[in-house]
């Protein structure tokens, strides 16, 4: 039973690491540093463990009876205390501990105090369950703010300054970095690379309340090229409908609750407890990165998105009939 | 093979009872100690607490430091007070119950005055200052009162004790009452020292110096 | 006198009266132990059901067989039943049992504090349990972070039972440890001193140390939080100069050495089982001894590990890193202490023995994860994911639930007289490792692979779903073990063997009593000459004279602390419902606190207060103790 569970370990650990949210599967500089010092401290813990299981089964083959007992004076047995329980350990745990601080030394992940070193290019807001991103980078016209989908040059550090509007969250990307707390009050910052281009899927990593589950993240790495376009494109307004039926859409949206919460730049929608809107067809998930961005979802969204994500602080709206409904799909996913 | 029950040399065998002891009567002092330490402990992350809300930049404005007169005066009535109230022991020990009597009431009574003068200390406080004003008002006024608090209970006990029938040599529970609830009110007035220092005078220093 | 006269007069002085009065009243530490046991262990079914609905949940991806607010107080209500309602109050349950016979003394220090220390543990929760019967349960985990747990955030009253019922289960705690200090400082048996002292005692000695000085901060934060959800301060928050983190320190400060509290008598019962089973005396003892001190003392100076991804400086963090490896040091020298043990002895495999060394193997694996998250920029990935979760389950099923139930086994034969059936034992420890161990083990690999904790769903595409799977079948099959255990003490209670005396022939002085033991305990007060008192040739209750048996009143021996020599004869109090009646307004206060009935509060408040001097009035027919 024990062996059997020693020996698969290894394997499951291996199977683990092609999953899109493992920290073996690394691929950014902070997690590939973390990751092999896990891998180590991992396989030797479970030596160890191995080891120390077969020191508690060796014994049982010598047996006793309770009718009798050794002297009460008998000695013996310390060096196995001074051994293995005091020196031992002592030299395993000193020498993780000193991994672990030359790795945290170079590990940009910081507290407030050290600001003053790091002026932040993304500005991440955690809210109850949602991501708002501020794009600080460049002059006050090269800002925009955008939500739940965070672009990034592959290649190149970028240094996030995290808040929380309201409760606890934590921002985690387990691919690329190690997670830090979002805490109101209380700025954290974070130093995070991708080597390559490509999508990383994170989690918000503190307990927040009844939607925690389905506060998800997506970190979006784009070769230098693309990511200046996205910039360019994230700088415009919401695109202005053209067909009839996006205008038609656009209405809805104007009229009806949407635009109380939401914003749209370059239209009256200037809510501003929401998700920022102005380029939501160009995201590849809605809902905090929990559901596809397809015409199904997106409309089963608008009307039920209580039932997707019971709590969460969007409303079901299904004060439109079917044909205002498909419009305002219609108009969201041409928000490019 | 081993021995059963080999036998030892008992190192060294204990003293046989010879005649009956006396009964116990220090059970209860040191319950007050441990309680002592326990409440200690409580004062401690209260005055954590206040020191970290403290810190916590540029949102801990106190732009009036808390007036002294009253809490030197209310430290200088409590302080006196564990002396009467010292007093009131050492008679107890010579076995002049009276005396010991009136030491416990002119304790009671100077912790009352306490209790007075803290009244008109926050009615003066709390002009500028409230517990929903900001976090300084809610640590200020919770630690304050929480002192309160413990004065009460040690006038409860300090009362507790002054209507105890007889304080003559009992070989009955509570054997020593007089001298435990008074250990209890020279804590209280020791947290008092605290109190100040930390509440009061710290912040007169920092703003107004020396 | 005839001995049999001598006992028959003890027999009269000690010995509850069997009527309903005498339940309520009494103030019998053997009693008391038991009621302990008892309501931990069903608040751990309850628990344990919980559980199970958890994991039926989580069995799947995208699940709905509970709402999320239903699955966040489920694992709220899971985490704190355990961790505050079963863990602790079992082993004060033991120790309440065991100590004073182990010792040689015929009750605790302060019997009637103990009642109300026990009515007080059962009123606090049954108060949380009041709160999901209204639908408004507990629900923010078992450590409740500020700002989610403020009014703005969450204002069914679920926060404020949780608020109010600990801090009742905290002056129940506050109220136990000061009866173990005095009880083992004060009345060990003439000769028991300071380095003869057995090791779960000094465990629990520490331990109790430790809650004096550990729980105050829990019932500040605990405080702070409940004025500022109903009175409008601001401790917490943030627009007016509050802070966040404050929580957070305050309630680690308590949290930490809370983790040690609910180990260390742990670690003390193995420290008794194993050498028994190993049939000689434990290997390096001293160390032991002083590891158990360590262990409580460092315990203080490891709290921010559990912060690491809060944002601080290098500093404060390798410091506390660095606690928690030298922490790590006191544990692995007593687990090096039992193996040397059973190296050097000759082993009995019985079923206590079984969970014994079962626990150790768990515990190895948690302590060692323990260490992973110990590591600063470890922890950064491994903070609140099923990694951590899986740490807490194996060292505390390791370090608490598997010693528990040895101890179960070791002492059950002493409580009822009866032996528990060692075959079905010995099933139900196999299927309860094997269970364990698939409920657990993926849960670090799934934290590896990025799921985190609290989370009521997950979606299909990470590859967690047949790991879950997995330890959702554990996770049952570790259910079926636990109910062997019950029925094992069902059947047993009646049909099993007797057990007579001492049925493991063991060294220490509550084998000396009958099984189950009468209320007096021993005949003659015993004394020590060696730390194995069954086990020299020393007869402890050798006392031709009578000298010992005090007998003419409800007596117990008072000895120093540090030699136990003795110097005072201890007067012990009777029968009282004062205790059960005072915790009861207690209760009654912090249910109307939780609804903010000021008045009632007041009423309940004033009312005890009456109790309590009731309590202390020097009554002249009985010489009684406090
Ligand atoms: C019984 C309770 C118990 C015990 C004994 C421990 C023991 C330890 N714990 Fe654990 N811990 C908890 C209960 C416990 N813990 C709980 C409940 C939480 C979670 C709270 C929550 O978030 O809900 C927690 C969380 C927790 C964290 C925070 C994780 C996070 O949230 O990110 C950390 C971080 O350092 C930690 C560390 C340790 C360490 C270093 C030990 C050490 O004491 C372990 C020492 C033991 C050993 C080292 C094993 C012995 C090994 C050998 C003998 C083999 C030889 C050894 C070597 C060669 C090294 N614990
Ligand atoms: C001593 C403490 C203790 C114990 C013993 C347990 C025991 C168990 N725990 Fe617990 N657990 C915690 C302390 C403990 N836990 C804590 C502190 C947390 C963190 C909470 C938080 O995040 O705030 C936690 C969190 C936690 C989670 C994570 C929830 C989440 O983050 O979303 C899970 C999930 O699987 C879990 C499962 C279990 C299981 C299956 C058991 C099993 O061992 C239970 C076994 C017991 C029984 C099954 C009941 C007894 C048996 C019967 C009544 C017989 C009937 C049953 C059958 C026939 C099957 N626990
Ligand atoms: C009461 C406020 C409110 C109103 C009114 C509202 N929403 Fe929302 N909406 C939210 C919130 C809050 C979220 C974030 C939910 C979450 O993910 O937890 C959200 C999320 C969304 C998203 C997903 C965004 C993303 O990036 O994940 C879309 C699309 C959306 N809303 C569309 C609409 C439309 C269309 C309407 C009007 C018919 C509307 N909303 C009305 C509050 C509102
Ligand atoms: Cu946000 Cu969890
Ligand atoms: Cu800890």
């Amino acid at each position: 039973m024990m062996r059997r569970i020693a020996l698969l370990s290894p394997l499951l650990l291996l199977s683990g690491c092609a999953t899109e949210q493992s920290i073996w599967n690394a691929r950014g500089p902070g997690a590939a540093r973390i990751a092999p010092l896990m891998w180590w401290i991992v396989v030797l813990f479970l030596v160890v463990t191995l080891i120390m299981w077969i020191l508690l089964v060796i014994p049982i083959r010598r047996r006793g009876s309770l009718d009798e007992h050794a002297p009460i004076d008998i000695g013996g047995g310390q060096g196995w205390v001074a051994l293995g329980g005091l020196l031992i350990p002592l030299a395993v745990l000193t020498a993780f501990f000193v991994a672990g601080l030359i790795l945290m030394e170079r590990f940009p992940i910081h507290d407030p105090n050290n600001s003053a070193v790091l002026k932040p290019d993304i500005l991440v807001i955690g809210h109850q369950w949602w991501w708002e991103v501020h794009y600080l980078d460049g002059p006050p016209d090269q800002r925009f703010v955008t939500a739940n989908e965070i672009h990034i040059p592959a290649g190149q550090a970028v240094t996030m300054e995290l808040e929380s509007e309201d409760v606890n969250h934590a921002f985690w990307v387990p691919t690329l970095q190690g997670k830090i707390d979002m805490i109101p009050g209380h700025p954290n910052f974070m130093r995070i690379e991708a080597n390559q281009p490509g999508d990383y899927v994170g989690q918000c990593a503190e307990y927040c309340g009844v939607q925690h589950a389905h506060m998800r993240l997506l970190v979006v790495a784009q070769s230098a090229a693309a990511y200046k376009d996205w910039t360019e494109q994230m700088l415009q307004p919401g695109h202005t409908p053209t067909t009839p039926e996006a205008i038609a859409g656009e209405q809805v949206f104007l009229t009806g609750k949407c635009s109380t919460c939401h914003e749209v730049r370059g239209t009256p929608a200037r809510g501003h407890v929401a998700p920022d809107l102005t380029h939501i067809g160009s995201r590849q998930y809605i809902g905090a990165d929990s559901f596809p961005n397809n015409t199904a979802y997106l409309e089963a969204w608008v009307t039920h998105a209580q039932s997707f994500k019971p709590g969460c602080l969007m409303p079901n709206i299904t004060d439109f009939n079917g044909v205002q409904l498909r419009d305002l799909v219609t108009y969201l996913q041409q928000l490019r | 093979m081993m021995a059963a029950a080999a036998p030892v040399q008992a190192t060294r065998l204990p003293r046989q009872p010879g005649t009956r002891y006396p009964l116990d009567k220090s059970r209860g002092e040191w319950a007050m100690w441990l309680t002592i330490a326990t409440e200690g402990s409580l004062f401690v992350c209260l005055f954590a607490s206040y020191f970290y809300l403290a810190n916590n930049k540029n949102r801990w404005a106190i732009d009036h430091p808390p007036k002294l007169h009253y809490a030197l005066i209310m430290l200088a009535v409590l302080l006196s007070s564990s002396f009467v109230l010292h007093w009131g022991e050492s008679q107890l020990k010579k076995q002049r119950y009276v005396a010991a009597r009136v030491g416990l009431g002119i304790t009671i009574l100077m912790g009352l005055g306490f209790l007075a003068l803290s009244a008109f200390e926050y009615m003066e406080h709390w002009k500028d200052l409230t517990p929903d004003s900001n976090s300084y008002g809610s640590i200020f006024y919770t630690i304050v009162s929480f002192h309160a608090a413990h004065v009460i209970m040690g006038l409860l006990m300090l009362s507790y004790t002054l209507t105890l029938p007889r304080y003559s040599p009992t070989s009955r529970s509570p054997y020593r009452p007089y001298h435990v609830a008074g250990l209890y009110w020279h804590f209280v007035d020791i947290v008092w020292v605290f109190v100040v220092a930390f509440l009061y005078v710290m912040p007169n220093v920092r703003v107004y110096g020396f | 006198m005839s001995a049999t006269a001598v006992a028959q007069r003890l027999k009269t002085e000690w010995e509850t009266p069997k009527s309903l009065w005498g339940k309520f009243a009494t103030v019998d530490h053997k009693e008391i132990g038991i009621r302990y046991i008892v309501t931990a262990l069903v608040f751990m079914c309850i628990g344990g059901i919980e559980a199970l609905i958890v994991r039926v949940q989580l069995a799947r991806p995208d699940a709905a067989l509970v709402s999320p607010e239903v699955y966040d107080q489920l694992f709220t209500m899971h985490g704190i039943t355990m961790i505050f309602w079963y863990a602790q109050p079992i082993l004060s349950g033991f120790a309440i049992y065991v100590i004073p016979m182990m010792i040689g003394a015929r009750d605790m220090a302060l019997p009637r504090l103990n009642a109300f220390t026990y009515w007080a543990f059962l009123l606090s929760g049954i108060l949380v349990y009041i709160a999901p019967c209204m639908g408004q349960a507990p629900h923010a985990g078992w450590f409740a972070y500020v700002p989610y747990t403020l009014y703005q955030y969450s204002p069914s009253h679920g926060m404020d039972f949780y608020a109010m019922s600990l801090i009742l289960f905290t002056i129940s705690m506050t109220g136990g440890a000061v009866n173990f200090i005095l009880t083992i400082m004060r009345q060990r048996a003439p000769g028991m001193s300071i380095n003869r002292m057995p090791l779960f005692v000094y465990s629990t000695f520490t331990i109790s140390w430790v809650s004096i000085f550990a729980m105050p901060a829990l019932t500040a934060a605990c405080v702070f939080l409940e004025l500022d959800r109903r009175w409008g301060t601001h401790f917490y928050t943030i627009a007016h100069g509050g802070s966040a983190i404050l929580w957070q320190q305050l309630f680690w400060f308590f949290g930490h050495p809370w983790v040690y509290i609910i180990f260390l008598p742990a670690t003390g019962m193995l420290s008794m089982i194993i050498p028994i089973f190993s049939r000689r005396p434990i290997v390096g003892y001293p160390w032991v001894a002083v590891s158990t001190i360590l262990t409580g003392a460092v315990g203080f100076s490891v709290w921010m590990h559990h912060m690491f991804t809060v944002g601080m400086s290098d500093m404060s963090m390798s410091f506390f890193s660095a606690g928690s490896m030298m922490i790590s040091i006191f544990t692995t020298v007593q687990i090096f202490a039992w193996v040397a043990t059973l190296w050097k002895g000759r082993l009995v495999m019985t079923t206590a023995m079984h969970y014994a060394l079962g626990s150790i193997a768990v515990l190895i694996v948690g302590g060692l994860n323990g260490v992973v998250t110990g590591i600063i920029p470890l922890d950064w990935q491994a903070h609140n994911t099923y990694f951590v979760v899986s740490h807490i389950h194996y060292v505390l099923i390791g370090g608490n639930m598997f010693p528990v139930f040895a101890a179960l086994f070791y002492w059950f034969p002493k409580m009822t007289g009866k032996m528990l059936n060692e075959s079905l034992g010995k099933w139900s420890f196999w299927i309860c490792f094997v269970g364990f161990n698939v409920a657990f083990f993926p849960m670090q690999i799934l934290g590896f692979i990025g799921m985190p904790r609290r989370v009521y769903t997950y979606p299909a595409g990470l590859g967690w779903s047949s790991m879950n799977m997995l330890e959702t079948a554990g996770a049952f099959v570790l259910g079926i073990g636990i109910l062997l255990i019950f029925i094992n003490v069902f059947i047993s209670r009646r049909r099993g063997r007797i057990a007579g005396r001492n049925p493991w022939n063991a060294d220490t002085l509550e084998w000396a009593t009958d099984s189950p033991p009468e209320a007096y305990a021993f005949v003659h007060l015993p004394t020590v000459a060696s730390r194995h008192p069954l086990w020299d040739d020393h007869d402890e209750e050798a006392d031709p004279s009578d000298e010992r048996t005090l007998d003419d009143g409800r007596l117990t021996l008072v000895s120093t602390w540090l030699d136990a020599e003795p110097y005072a004869v201890a007067s012990m109090p009777k029968e009282t419902l004062v205790p059960l009646l005072a915790c009861l307004t207690l209760f009654g206060f912090f249910l109307a606190l939780v609804f903010q009935l000021m008045w009632l509060v007041l009423g309940c408040f004033l009312v005890t207060l009456s109790f309590a001097f009731y309590w202390l009035w020097p009554r002249p027919e009985a010489e009684e103790g406090a």
